[in-house]
């Protein structure tokens, strides 16, 4: 090599160098942005929300490599269950912004939509869970609220309507916007869906909604979910509905463990034991399992369960009717 | 010879008008007679007991019991013949000539012999009854007020008595109710100061409204005409349009006057009062108004309200379970034990809770339902599980149609079609193992979807498993219930899916549900105008659900019309059943003849 060439080789290095040195503070100050936003994303509410969403939206696709990297971790750490949902909603926004959007333009909640249905109140679980790659916007529902919901205006409902039914109706959107979520969390396969679901269950401003949260959670299939639910079906402190849903739960859970909950559940807890009964009826159904593709397994689990609920005595007549159902199911 | 006095003779009396023909009352002719038929100081009243219109001397015989054969008919007067908006029996007068027609006549023979110190008087038995009767006095061509709903008796005057007879009209302001079992002794009396000097008594029942069934001809269908938005229902009418069978008045109103509350089945349940007259019977339609607080409320009081079409409001509360589409009648059918010769009342409700094992328990209201059972003509109304449905309606699951070929081989004359997730189910998946899982189901709709995504879903299927074991279930109890069997039902693919609800797992259909179909069968014409299913095509471009259907209704011998109510009723949660409402003719039999 030649004194010249040299020169040209080190020059074009060092060019190079300036190039990468340049491109690598444009990336840290972008995920500097991207960071600034999904903190306030994380702690924010309502407006300041939407705001910090807004921006993150901002920055583009370009934004997408480093969230999806800090969800990749946050989802790893079970402490960071809250921080991970945002950043799965995040990564939602950023790569699938049209279907994240459809969310929020639910006609099951429009006055003008649900005033005219048969039973005339809001619904929004069907189009909830029906909302494909945009279901990462449950997740943001369900922890920020009604508040970031755009309900229709003031206008949308007949001028004749009284002030304080279209408050009541007000309530029932916000309820129906929050409950769909809750439940059509059940279905997304998300990663952060058991998570959050989790925190519903235990912290949920109604019954209700823990209740609706609980078989969502028995939903998702989380292998977790089986101690969960059971922990709170054994729960005397919690009320009846909640501990009843969560074997409704541990029924659409699905699987060998659950089922063996409901059995244990069924024969030590009187309380419950209709309940898992019936959890065990929806348990059993062949054309569940049939449409998981797993026909054989659920053949031979409903036989090996039918021989134990078949010995089970019973504590009353609803566990009785429920237990002749369960044997019905499990024998098919 | 004492001349008929019939319904039109005292409409010529009540208002002074000159009437012509036959049956013309001559009051003071039947006066004459009858006075020199009475012993002196004798109470003696005369309705219709022979049912045959009119009143003349074999009326005055056996009187004071209601049976099969005898006894007078009373109807509640709950049309509004001048048209002032309120219902007839509310307004303390007659304000209109056909206002007589619907009231019961009856006669008071004339009482000779009067002494100083005697009264007449009427009384109405009892207690329940007076409450809810009015009678007028005619006299000098004018309808007096004899006696007013809740009166101890009312005093018709010496002299009057004494000149004649004596022409009265009864009204029924109420009907039957939980109140009233409708039966009332009408009795005059000759007092003389605490003692009764003589004493007669009739017997009269209120009638029952009745509630027509499926088999019954129609005369017309009701359904509101909403003509913009996404949710129109133009093409809907489209159909009935065209395909309404001769006959069959298609009687829409402006769905915007009503908020575009199209849910007609719901707001109303068609019925009628019969009563017997001299053509016959005399019918008057009878509506349910339903306890439904919504905008089409106001179609029957407002706008159906009129010269022969009444109704009757029980109260309640605003549970969707009080409309019209939870309460079903089954057509006449008789087993071992019982009979229902005006076919049974069916609604929905129960406390088995939810698909997934939530507890819910939701009843039609009790006032409505304790009143179509104090009808007693087609109760008591058989309860069936719908409390595991969003809208909670029986005619989600199931409606009977005319099996006119069974009929004419002497076998039963209805089927019951009824919604099947199972049959659709296993449609999708033949289509699915032919190669077909990619086929669009809902083609175009917000909720297009494929076969094997609706297959592969493991909580819809889980969902439909559990449907169907319930629909199975209201079929084990109208199996036992109606004497029936398998070969009786006509299954039809309906999924369902979970809709929510306040903790709840609340089901709706997920296609449009083929059960809840129009029958609309003239003498003539046969037709089921029903739900499209929009299901997938196969291979020659049909719609599977639909060759499914149509397959289930072959042997009925009926058109099937397949109507588009996707946009307009199913995604508002109801089909072509819930949009609409039919007024049928009544049963051949008169209900008196069952007693």
């Amino acid at each position: 090599m030649n004194r010249a060439s040299n020169l040209m080789t080190r020059g074009a290095l060092l060019l190079a160098a300036l190039l990468l040195s340049t491109s690598s503070l444009a990336a840290s100050a972008l995920e500097a942005r991207v960071d600034g936003a999904l903190e306030r994303m994380t702690h924010a509410e309502g407006a300041a929300y939407l705001d910090a969403r807004e921006e993150l939206r901002a920055l583009g696709e370009a934004a997408l490599p480093h969230v999806q990297a800090r969800f990749e971790k946050a989802a790893s750490t079970p402490t960071l269950w809250r921080e991970a949902a945002v950043l799965e909603a995040a990564v939602g926004w950023l790569s699938h912004p049209k279907e994240m959007s459809a969310a929020y333009e639910l006609e099951g909640v429009q006055p003008s939509t649900y005033l005219h249905a048969r039973i005339a109140k809001p619904m929004a679980v069907r189009e909830l869970s029906r909302l494909g790659v945009g279901a990462p916007a449950l997740l943001e529902v369900v922890l920020k609220g009604e508040a970031i919901y755009p309900f229709a205006a003031a206008t949308a409902y007949p001028t004749s309507m009284p002030a304080d039914e279209r408050t009541r109706l007000r309530a029932l959107e916000q309820e129906a916007v929050v409950a769909g979520a809750v439940k059509a969390l059940g279905g997304a396969r998300l990663r952060s869906a058991p998570s959050v679901l989790r925190d519903v269950v235990r912290n949920g401003k109604s019954t209700a909604l823990r209740q609706t949260a609980a078989m969502a959670l028995g939903q998702t299939r989380d292998v977790d979910a089986v101690q969960d639910l059971t922990a709170i079906a054994t729960d005397a402190a919690q009320p009846l509905a909640l501990r009843e849903a969560a074997t409704v739960g541990l029924g659409m859970h699905r699987t060998k463990a659950s089922g063996a909950a409901l059995l244990v559940l069924a024969r030590n807890d009187a309380t419950v034991q209709g309940a898992a009964l019936r959890a065990l009826t929806t348990w059993a159904s062949p054309w569940a399992w049939d449409a998981r593709g797993a026909s054989d397994e659920g053949a031979a689990l409903r036989k090996e369960l039918h021989a134990q609920v078949a010995a089970l005595s019973t504590s009353n007549a609803d566990a009785t009717q429920a237990r002749e159902r369960a044997l019905a199911a499990l024998s098919r | 010879m004492v001349r008929d006095v019939d319904r039109f003779g005292v409409l010529a009396v009540l208002l002074g008008v000159a009437a012509c023909g036959e049956g013309v009352p001559n009051l003071s002719e039947a006066a004459s007679v009858a006075q020199a038929l009475e012993a002196p100081r004798t109470a003696n009243i005369v309705v219709d007991t022979t049912r045959d219109g009119v009143i003349d001397g074999r009326d005055d015989v056996d009187e004071d019991a209601f049976t099969a054969e005898r006894g007078a008919v009373l109807l509640a007067n709950v049309d509004d013949d001048d048209g002032d908006g309120q219902r007839d029996g509310r307004e303390p007068s007659l304000t209109h000539a056909d206002d007589v027609l619907d009231l019961a006549p009856a006669i008071v023979r004339q009482v000779t012999g009067l002494k100083a110190g005697d009264a007449v008087r009427v009384r109405v038995t009892p207690s329940a009854a007076a409450a809810r009767v009015r009678i007028f006095q005619l006299q000098d061509d004018m309808a007096k007020r004899l006696f007013e709903p809740g009166d101890t008796a009312g005093v018709l005057p010496v002299d009057v008595v004494a000149a004649g007879d004596v022409s009265l009209l009864v009204e029924g302001v109420s009907g039957r109710s939980t109140e009233w079992d409708g039966n009332l002794q009408l009795t005059v009396e000759i007092v003389n100061g605490g003692t009764v000097v003589s004493r007669d008594t009739a017997s009269m029942r209120a009638a029952p409204v009745i509630f027509p069934d499926n088999l019954n001809s129609p005369r017309a269908l009701f359904v509101q005409d909403i003509r913009t938005g996404q949710d129109n229902n133009t093409a809907f009418l489209r159909s009935l349009r065209a395909e309404m069978p001769e006959g069959v008045a298609l009687r829409t109103h402006d769905g915007d006057r009503y908020d575009r509350d199209r849910w007609v089945q719901d707001s109303m349940e068609t019925g009628y009062q019969l009563a017997p007259s001299v053509q016959g019977t005399q019918e008057l339609p009878t509506y349910l108004l339903t306890s439904r607080p919504r905008p089409l409320m106001d179609l029957l009081p407002k706008e159906l309200l009129g010269k022969d079409l009444g109704y009757i409001y029980t109260g309640g509360d605003d549970s969707s379970h009080n409309y019209g589409g939870n309460l079903e009648v089954a057509p006449p059918y008789e087993t071992r034990t019982a009979s229902f010769p005006f076919g049974r009342l069916l609604v929905g409700g129960g406390s088995q809770g939810t698909l997934l094992g939530v507890r819910n328990t939701e009843h039609m209201a009790a006032e409505q339902l304790a009143w179509l059972n104090a009808q007693d003509a087609q109760g008591p109304a058989l309860e069936l599980s719908s409390e595991w449905l969003a809208v909670g309606h029986i005619d989600e699951i199931f409606q009977f149609v005319p099996d006119r070929p069974s009929a004419a081989r002497g076998g039963r004359a209805f089927k019951v079609v009824i919604a099947s997730p199972q049959l659709a189910r296993s449609t999708l998946v033949a289509h699915q193992r032919a190669g077909n899982g990619s086929s669009v189901v809902f083609r175009s709709r917000r909720t297009q979807t494929t076969v094997s995504t609706i297959l592969n879903d493991e909580d819809l299927m889980a969902f439909n498993d559990l449907a169907q074991e319930r629909i199975d279930g209201v079929q084990a109890v109208l199996t036992r219930a109606l004497g029936l069997d398998a070969s009786d039902f006509l299954e039809v693919p309906v999924l369902f899916e979970d809709a929510g609800g306040g903790g709840l797992d609340m089901a709706v259909a997920l296609n449009p549900g083929i059960q809840n179909l129009v029958t609309l069968v003239t003498g003539e014409e046969g037709r089921l105008f029903v739900p499209d299913p929009s299901g997938p095509a196969n291979a020659s471009g049909r719609d599977v659900w639909q060759e499914a259907t149509r397959a289930s209704l072959a042997d009925l011998d009926l058109d099937v019309v397949f109507v588009d109510v996707f946009n307009s009723y199913h995604l508002l949660l109801g089909e072509a059943h819930c949009g609409t409402n039919v007024e049928r003719e009544p049963y051949a039999q008169a209900w008196w003849s069952l007693q």
